[in-house]
């Protein structure tokens, strides 16, 4: 049995640090502010700042992974003789899980001796981060390749996305979100709560009143419909709102003893479509 | 105005008035509501509050002069008829509770007048009783010490009075003769007028009502020191608004008069339900009545040949008035129009549309922004008539209109409103203020199928939200416990005032600290008014970021009158 390396994208919104240490390489997406013509990679600005900007009005543009890009990060794998396992950002909200799916391709016929499976997440954020941490367990546990990925197929409709906004503006200029979701309007006080769809689409949900309605409203979904609330793994993200963090945490910890396991930053590549202020949960649940 | 010249000889063989008749009813209508009119500020100023919002006066003066302008084309002298016409035309222009209420009163009336071409006073006085009792019904929850109750011990005590010499000036003599001590003793059975030192308004807008109708029975000139200046069908017409390139989208107010001819129907056994039917399939805003053998209708359609063509199969005209509607405007629809040049009627019926009373542009705004497709322009001293309703209804092109009257004085318009209205069902929800109203809206789930469903989410979120206002205060009063001096600024909470200040400032913190008393509060949307300034926004939002920094709070330009600041917690 040979060898296999996970790979992954920067949408997964997990430090390069803690990709490190789970043995994950990663190839990045890009984001640039439209007075400029600078292009970054999340690791290039610190959130704070990056959100900072946002506030001040500045408005940001990504790009997805050019299959270049994932040429050259799966290549150095398949020259160390390793077989790849892609795990990708949702098809339904960037063009880079087809990239990385053309570079597989190509790649499978430079290489026939290697293995190249790629999965598309249809998720986002710390929910692709999710996904990406129960195959790193899959394959601490010695799952062969072909294990984790029908594993990670077989759970990643089970991984709900639960989010809100501040503000749905962000999520409207990138284009998103669905046109129905114009309903909500850009209305002061009023907060959607949103997930990611079968398809990997944002959807809103519900609109509720007020910021402590909609965490709370995550909350409800979560002891609704999470498999077993009792028991983690939850992952949160957010944009530059700790505090509601905390506040989202602790009504879990209150209604079902769990904690928060991931703390993640919204990244500047996700964050310029989610906008500053957005708080989102991911765990396993009976389905999305 | 009553006509002088003529009076005289008129009503020179009614002096014994043993019998009231349809002439004699459209003069003493006519004497009723010049009564009101010269009396109509002082029935504005008795007012619980001492904030400038008092419009009892107003309403029940545009109630009963909409049913004399119903009258304009009734020459008739049949009592039934008259009444008919009369009550017809209060139920469209009612505005405000107490015009509703009063709207109810006289419909009640002539229900108990239908087969009477004249009624002498035990007639009358049964019919009197029909109306008290209809008026009761019109409102959910009958409040005693308002103007049922002047309206119902005044009626009590006339028709216990009737003997068989009595006559109608008898009759009348009675009842305003008991309205004025029924009024006098409202303060004792409310004890907010009381506390506010007034007597009801309602009571005292029908007493002049009734006082007026006594002063013609008995040949008295009936002073109108203010003649109307609004006359509710009278309209201006811009031709110039309809070119010889427009489009014909509003269509044609249609009005006509028909006479039943026995030669083509049974004029019996006409069918005015069937001739609705027949109004709604070719129109909107359908009105139609029968009074012995007369028809009258009301619609807005397209074809009015059609209409014309269909009343001769049973009948024929008496009069006929068809409008443009696109360049017939008053004044202040042609504002309206600027307004919403959208306006007119989707072609594609949807499941549901709201309507909604707006005060202030920034609210205008903010409600369509939140998808309502009606805007009623209204507030707190100019509550909109039932037809002003109907109009709007006709507008939205919706299975179910969810209304919201925003203000409980307008809330009886909107209900007479919606149950008049026949092109859709209308769900009255009972916001009180814009900001309840707006807290149901954007709260609203139009994802589920039960209407009655939205309405209840609705209206639960209305209940779990508190709103106040502040506003200044025009006399000085002591109320709940508050010393009041006329200029403070007074707060007002759930129709309670819980704060008086000198300063507007002090009055808007104060409101706002008491309304985040409650714990469960964790946000603040307050609606600044056309009299409060961004530099008042400011300093307001300052005290609230440091006295409750952890309360969401939302600005909204709302541009309302009266209230300077409309706060809503929840």
């Amino acid at each position: 049995m040979s060898r296999f390396i996970i790979c992954t994208d920067s949408a997964c919104d997990i430090k390069p640090e803690l990709l490190a240490e789970w043995g994950v390489r990663s190839s990045s997406l890009t984001f640039r502010f439209d007075d400029s013509e600078k292009e970054y990679s999340n690791e290039d600005m610190d959130t704070l700042t990056f959100y900072q900007k946002m506030r001040e009005g500045g408005v940001a543009k990504t790009a997805a992974v050019n299959v270049e890009s994932f040429v050259a990060l799966f290549e150095d794998c398949l020259k160390e003789e390793a077989d790849i396992l892609y795990i990708g950002f949702s098809s339904g909200l960037s063009t880079t899980y087809n990239s990385g799916r053309l570079a597989a391709e190509q790649l499978r016929a430079k290489y026939p001796e290697r293995k190249i499976l790629t999965v598309d997440t249809l998720a986002a954020s710390a929910g692709e981060g999710m996904l990406l941490y129960l195959a790193v367990n899959k394959q601490k546990e010695g799952a062969t390749l072909e294990e984790v990925a029908s594993y990670i197929e077989s759970i990643k409709l089970n991984l709900a996305h639960w989010f809100t906004v501040d503000d749905l503006v962000y999520l409207k200029r990138g284009g998103r979100v669905s046109p129905t979701a114009a309903f909500f309007g850009n209305m002061l006080g009023i907060k959607p709560v949103l997930h990611v769809d079968n398809e990997g689409h944002l959807t809103p949900v519900s609109k509720v009143r007020g910021r402590k309605t909609s965490i709370r409203a995550m909350a409800d979904q979560y002891t609704a419909t999470a498999e077993d609330p009792t028991k983690g793994p939850v992952f949160v993200s957010h944009g530059d709102c700790m505090k509601d963090v905390e506040e989202l945490g602790a009504i879990l910890k209150e209604r079902h003893g769990v904690s928060l396991d991931i703390i993640a930053d919204v990244g500047p590549v996700i964050g310029a479509h989610s906008g500053p202020g957005t708080l989102a949960l991911f765990f396993l649940a009976k389905q999305r | 105005m009553v006509d002088n010249n003529n009076k005289p000889e008129t009503l020179g063989n009614q002096t014994e008035a043993q019998f009231l008749d349809g002439s004699l009813l459209a003069k003493m209508a006519q004497g009723g509501a010049a009564q009101l009119r010269s009396n109509a500020d002082e029935v504005n100023k008795l007012n619980v509050f001492p904030v400038p919002d008092g419009d009892t006066g107003d309403n029940m003066r545009m109630t009963i002069e909409s049913g004399i302008a119903a009258l304009e084309n009734t020459t008739s002298d049949d009592l039934a008829e008259v009444m008919n016409v009369l009550s017809h035309g209060m139920l469209l222009g009612a505005r405000g509770n107490s015009g509703v209420i009063l709207s109810q009163f006289f419909a009640g009336i002539a229900k108990g007048l239908s087969a009477s071409e004249k009624a002498d006073a035990p007639t009358l006085g049964h019919a009197l009783e029909l109306g008290v009792e209809q008026a009761y019904t019109s409102v959910m929850t009958p409040t005693e010490g308002t103007i049922l109750t002047v309206a119902r011990e005044a009626v009590e005590f006339a028709v216990k009075r009737i003997t068989p010499v009595s006559t109608i000036r008898s009759l009348f003599a009675d009842l305003v003769k008991e309205m004025h001590a029924s009024l006098d003793r409202t303060p004792e059975i409310l004890a907010v007028l009381k506390e506010a030192g007034v007597v009801d308004s309602g009571g005292a807008g029908l007493m002049y009502i009734i006082d007026g109708f006594n002063r013609v029975l008995n040949g008295e000139d009936v002073e109108d020191e203010a003649p109307a200046t609004e006359k509710p069908h009278t309209v201006d017409i811009d031709l110039d608004a309809f070119g010889p390139d427009s489009v014909m989208t509003y269509g044609y107010c249609t009005e006509l008069l028909v006479r039943l001819q026995n030669s083509k129907t049974d004029v019996a056994a006409f069918d005015v339900e069937a001739l609705k039917q027949f109004l709604s399939s070719v129109g909107n805003s359908v009105v139609a009545f029968q009074t012995g053998s007369i028809v009258k209708l009301h619609v807005h359609t397209l074809t009015p040949e059609q209409v014309l063509a269909h009343c001769r199969t049973f009948g024929e005209f008496l009069t006929v008035k068809i409008e443009n509607m696109t360049v017939q405007h008053t004044e202040k629809q042609a504002a309206e129009a600027k307004q919403e040049p959208e306006a007119e009627v989707p072609a594609e019926r949807k499941p549901y549309g709201i309507v909604a009373v707006s005060n202030g542009p920034g609210v205008d705004d903010l409600f369509r922004q939140l998808g309502v497709d009606g805007i009623v322009s209204g507030g707190q001293t100019q509550n909109p008539s039932t037809n002003d309703f109907l109009d709007a209804f006709a507008k939205v092109n919706a299975e179910h209109i969810f209304v919201f009257p925003n203000n409980s004085n307008i809330f009886l318009a909107a209900q007479q409103a919606a149950e008049i209205y026949e092109a859709a069902t209308v769900h009255v929800i009972p916001s009180k203020n814009i900001g309840t109203g707006y807290v149901a809206i954007s709260s609203a789930n139009f994802d589920l199928s039960d209407p009655d469903a939205i309405a209840m989410e609705m209206e639960e979120a209305m209940a779990r939200v508190t709103a106040g206002y502040i506003s200044p205060s025009i006399r000085d009063a002591d109320l709940n416990g508050i010393h009041i001096r006329k200029g403070d600024t007074i707060g007002i909470i759930n129709k309670e005032i819980v704060v008086s200040e000198a300063q507007r400032a002090a009055a808007a913190h104060a409101l706002a600290s008491k309304l985040l008393e409650d714990e469960e509060k964790f946000m603040l949307t307050v609606f600044r008014g056309k009299d409060a300034s961004e530099a008042e926004q400011t300093e307001l939002e300052e005290y609230l970021a440091k006295q409750h920094p952890d309360i969401e709070v939302y600005f909204i330009n709302g541009g309302q009158d009266i209230y300077p600041f409309i706060f809503v917690a929840e």
